[in-house]
């Protein structure tokens, strides 16, 4: 017998995106990370400002979170249940698995893409990309797919074979990575910001409703 | 009446009660979750869900936790082992009931 928990459960899982807010998280991390990178060299200063950024980021989702999301749905923690922990380990070593293994080929097709560093960025852009794919399938959240495709497209772009070659001299590729932890920021809080837009618009604060005699 | 057909009437009344029945289902799905969300989950008003709360931790069902996350008070709920344990008895009897009831 199908019973109705199976639909509660569902139905309860379903803020765990409504907001964005996993979204601004990740976005924010990029965004600093690109932003550190791109900026002058001084291991110092952009591990500062990463760090700083990070703090500032945590802060902020703290903030819409207190402000505006848990009036509005309450605060809820959800469950991994051990199957779902396996299950995960399972999804990440398949990423793994495929991210080497598609690593290795391009190294038979294009000698010695293992150790050219102008590759870093798209085999990083591809993983990443990959692993948004699985994910948005996993929870059913297509602007996942979106963002999966965004790193893909930006990896193919800053690979040699397109944008790679004339965008800069640098050996070690770091304003390549730079370039796509900014691209991936931006594109992450934009989606965020959109999804948490529609969460506010769409979900009315709880009101005070009048208790039964 | 058969036997498989009286198990309904053993049912936990306690657990029966639609609105505690899907105050349990919700929490047996999360690690916890506060008044409010529960509230909008559930439909119900303060007092009423208030009530049924209570009578779940006084069996033993559920945990209230008073806390606050920064300046926020927050009451959390969060099922026990003994509530998991009645509430999928509660579900296999009804089950059961329903497969043995069918035309």
């Amino acid at each position: 017998m199908k019973d109705e928990i199976s639909g509660i459960a569902r139905r309860t899982r379903r803020w765990k995106f409504a907001a964005g807010t996993t979204e601004l998280m990740v976005g924010g991390i990029f965004f600093w990370a690109g932003l550190a990178l791109l900026l002058p060299r001084q291991p110092t200063f952009y591990l500062g400002l990463f760090m700083v950024g990070i703090v500032l980021s945590g802060f902020m989702i703290d903030y819409l979170q207190r402000r505006y999301i848990y009036p509005r749905i309450g605060y809820v923690e959800y469950r991994v249940g051990p199957r779902k922990g396996i299950l995960k380990l399972l999804l990440i070593l398949a990423i793994s698995l495929v991210s080497v293994g598609g690593f290795v080929f391009l190294n038979i097709i294009i000698p010695d893409i293992l150790l050219s560093p102008a590759w870093f960025t798209p085999a990083l852009a591809s993983f990443v990309g990959i692993a948004l794919f699985i994910y948005a399938l996993l929870v059913k959240q297509v602007r996942f797919l979106l963002l999966g495709f965004i790193s893909l497209a930006t990896g193919f772009l800053l690979s040699p074979l397109i944008l790679g070659k004339v965008l800069t001299g640098d050996t070690f590729g770091i304003d390549k990575l730079g370039l796509y932890f900014l691209t991936m920021g931006v594109c992450s809080i934009f989606s965020g910001g959109f999804t948490l837009r529609n969460f506010l618009r769409n979900t009315p604060l709880l009101v005070e409703t009048l208790d039964e005699l | 009446m058969s036997s498989d057909l009286r198990s309904l009437a053993d049912v936990n009344r306690l657990i029966h009660e639609p609105s505690r029945s899907v105050i349990l289902a919700i929490l047996t799905v999360v690690e916890s979750a506060d008044f409010l969300y529960l509230q909008r989950e559930t439909g119900l008003t303060k007092g009423n869900l208030s009530v049924h709360l209570s009578k779940l931790e006084e069996a033993g069902y559920i945990t209230i936790e008073k806390t606050y996350r920064g300046k926020i008070p927050l009451t959390l709920c969060r099922i026990t082992g003994e509530g998991r344990k009645a509430f999928d008895a509660y579900r296999n009897q009804l089950k059961l009931f329903v497969e043995n009831t069918k035309e």
